[in-house]
């Protein structure tokens, strides 16, 4: 086990920056997953703590020892790329072992290492096998496999996954989780899936652009996003953004004026906030509701998707705002449709002109 | 992916266009192999009757051309210089351009564009061109008329297509294999010898057939560069039996001969090789 931190990193490829001043601490036998969208620079920084990425400027330590220039050996990682990345010409018992093989380990201890692996995998079977005879899965566990092989300190996951299909993708989410647990190393894991990030992760970190947006549980990011990118980035589908008018604030009280119309009370400390300019509502879909009577918001329908233990409406408000509800259960809406919406005032999240959460300090 | 582009008209039906496509390719290998054939049978014939029966079957296969071809006109010695010859220069070839191709294809240098791009220019200069300053530097070296020169010759002359051809292959390989080895601990060379050189035997051996077979035909740099009658290749001992000839009035089934054995080894190459071959070649182009 080993903990990492990482001090004002940068990293560039020519004149084009693509790690900013991160800062980061993970602690011994943490699950940290790094999550942002494509090109965010999740898997630069993690290909950084590897080794395999020199970069440009700041600190890297690994248990408190300095280890910026250190090659990946040294650094005592394991590294689960997205394609796998066994070596085609080698057996499953020749991939698993082969980092102790360049170590010059004795085959005999190769051999009782592999075999200690391949029955903690489920591999016995396979081990004379070549990668292209295996399954996505098979190829999976075999690459990682060959990460436990030199009993690592971290464990690094560039997108695992992403290669499977849903149903396997869920299957080994749910053995790393095992892994995990039965290991208790630290593991840091990058992906763009959300759903991997929130059920994999003990810590989630956001990039965007280069730069950590921000750190937390995966609740407490899904909860109380810092600005509109994380709020945006977490739940599927995204949570709304509604422009809001004529706002007043009378103490704790912020009343604005919804598309539509409608007049919405949400109560907070608005102390942070940086006035009522731009003020944006943030509501997630499922916290929508659609009411018979006057609601607060009229939308209407433009396109519906049944998904069978839910029915997803996506639509307009007034002003030609996008606006998308989830509703629980299977439900006869038709495009075209107008509705009343009304929505969850303990739900509701008020961002400024800036994008930041003005209600973090909600009580 | 872009389509293949047919040579033959667009409007064509498709049945049509395999037809014709059959018809040239088929014609092609035809008229080919009809020739193949015909010289191994007119080697197989007596002068006599190649000339009264050219088109007819040699049941009576008269193996004496190729003792007499072997032994006199000294094509065994020919053929084992050349065997000789080639096969140093094509080892030595890969042992010289396989880690140079690795380097240019997968190194992080500042000259790697250059010295690419140098190489692609050696692709480019005409051999007559260095017919000269060759024979003036071999024999500079005291490596005029010897095979040794002359291997060293092949090689400096087929690097820059050697390297061409495997750089590209090298890079057509994922560079995940190569994060994957540094993360089990493996050096460049490391990375180069276990990983990335097992994974491009198809290209090698590719570029291996290819040169073997355009050495072994070879013909100007050794006659420039080779005297003596004991070392000769097989292209110049056809030379000097066709030279021959004119004096000694023709043995016609002998130079046959001659020709069949300098096509076997090359034709033999083909039959056992070419799927790998083949395969080789896309491998390296489609990724």
């Amino acid at each position: 086990m080993a903990s990492v931190e990482l001090k004002d990193i940068r990293k560039s490829f020519g004149n084009v920056e693509v790690i900013r001043d991160v800062n980061l601490k993970i602690s011994e036998g943490e699950f940290v997953v790094l999550v942002g969208p494509s090109g965010c620079g999740k898997s630069t920084l993690l290909r950084c703590i590897a080794g395999l990425e020199p970069v440009t400027s700041g600190t890297l330590l690994l248990d408190g020892e300095d280890m910026t220039d250190a090659d990946p050996i040294s650094r005592g990682v394991a590294m689960v790329f997205q394609s796998y990345a066994l070596y085609p010409h080698m057996s499953v018992a020749e991939n698993i072992g082969f980092g102790l093989k360049i170590a010059g380990e004795s085959k005999a201890a190769i051999k009782i290492r592999v075999l200690e692996i391949a029955k903690f995998l489920k591999l016995e079977m396979l081990l004379n096998r070549k990668p292209k005879e295996l399954s996505g899965g098979q190829r999976q566990r075999v690459a990682i496999g060959r990460a436990l092989a030199r009993k690592p300190g971290i464990f690094l996951f560039d997108e695992p996954l992403s290669n499977l299909d849903a149903s396997l993708r869920a299957e080994m989410r749910v053995e790393l989780a095992k892994l995990h647990s039965d290991l208790g190393n630290t593991m840091i894991y990058v992906t763009h899936d959300q759903v991997e990030a929130m059920t994999l992760a003990d810590r989630m970190v956001i990039l965007n652009a280069g730069q950590i947006e921000q750190e937390g549980p995966p609740l407490d990011l899904f909860n109380r996003p810092a600005n509109k990118f994380v709020a945006g980035f977490l739940g599927q589908p995204p949570m709304n953004f509604i422009r809001v008018n004529d706002v007043k604030l009378n103490g704790r009280i912020l009343t604005v004026e919804l598309p539509g119309g409608g007049k919405l009370e949400v109560r907070g400390d608005w102390g942070a906030l940086n006035g009522t300019n731009g003020l944006e509502i943030g509501i997630r879909p499922e916290d929508v509701s659609v009411v018979a009577g006057a609601g607060k918001l009229p939308m209407e329908i433009d396109v519906v998707e049944h998904l069978g233990d839910q029915t997803i409406l996506y639509g307009h408000l007034d002003g030609r705002q996008p606006m998308t509800v989830r509703l629980a259960g299977q439900l006869d809406y038709k495009a075209g449709q107008k509705l009343q919406l009304d929505l969850s005032p303990d739900r509701l999240l008020v961002f400024d002109l800036e994008g930041r959460n003005a209600n973090l300090a909600k009580t | 992916m872009k389509s293949r582009k047919s040579i033959l008209p667009r409007r064509w039906p498709r049945r049509w266009k395999n037809a014709a496509s059959y018809i040239i390719v088929g014609g092609w290998s035809g008229f080919s192999l009809f020739f193949v054939l015909w010289v191994v049978f007119a080697s197989l014939k007596s002068t006599r009757k190649l000339f009264s029966k050219p088109w007819s079957i040699p049941y009576d296969p008269a193996f004496g051309n190729y003792v007499k071809t072997w032994v006199s006109s000294r094509f065994g010695d020919y053929f084992l210089n050349s065997l000789l010859v080639v096969s140093l220069s094509v080892l030595v070839l890969l042992i010289v351009s396989t880690p140079a191709a690795y380097v240019l294809s997968r190194g992080k240098f500042r000259s790697r564009q250059v010295i690419s791009s140098f190489l692609v220019f050696g692709m480019g200069v005409p051999i007559p061109l260095l017919f000269v300053p060759l024979a003036v530097i071999m024999a500079k070296l005291g490596l005029a008329d010897t095979l040794s020169g002359l291997g060293l010759v092949y090689v400096a002359v087929s690097i820059p297509f050697t390297v061409f051809v495997l750089q590209g292959f090298f890079s057509s390989l994922p560079s995940e294999l190569e994060s994957a080895a540094r993360i089990d601990g493996c050096k460049d060379w490391q990375i180069f010898w276990h990983v990335m050189l097992p994974l491009a035997k198809p290209g090698i051996l590719t570029v291996a057939i290819l040169n073997f077979v355009g050495l072994w035909n070879e013909f100007q740099l050794a006659l420039v560069l080779i005297d003596s009658p004991e070392n000769r290749t097989l292209s110049l001992g056809m030379y000097s039996l066709i030279t021959s000839m004119k004096y000694s009035g023709g043995d016609w089934a002998g130079l046959f001969a001659g020709v069949t054995i300098v096509m076997i080894p090359t034709i033999a190459l083909f039959l056992f090789l070419s799927d790998r071959m083949i395969s080789g070649i896309t491998m390296g182009g489609v990724k």
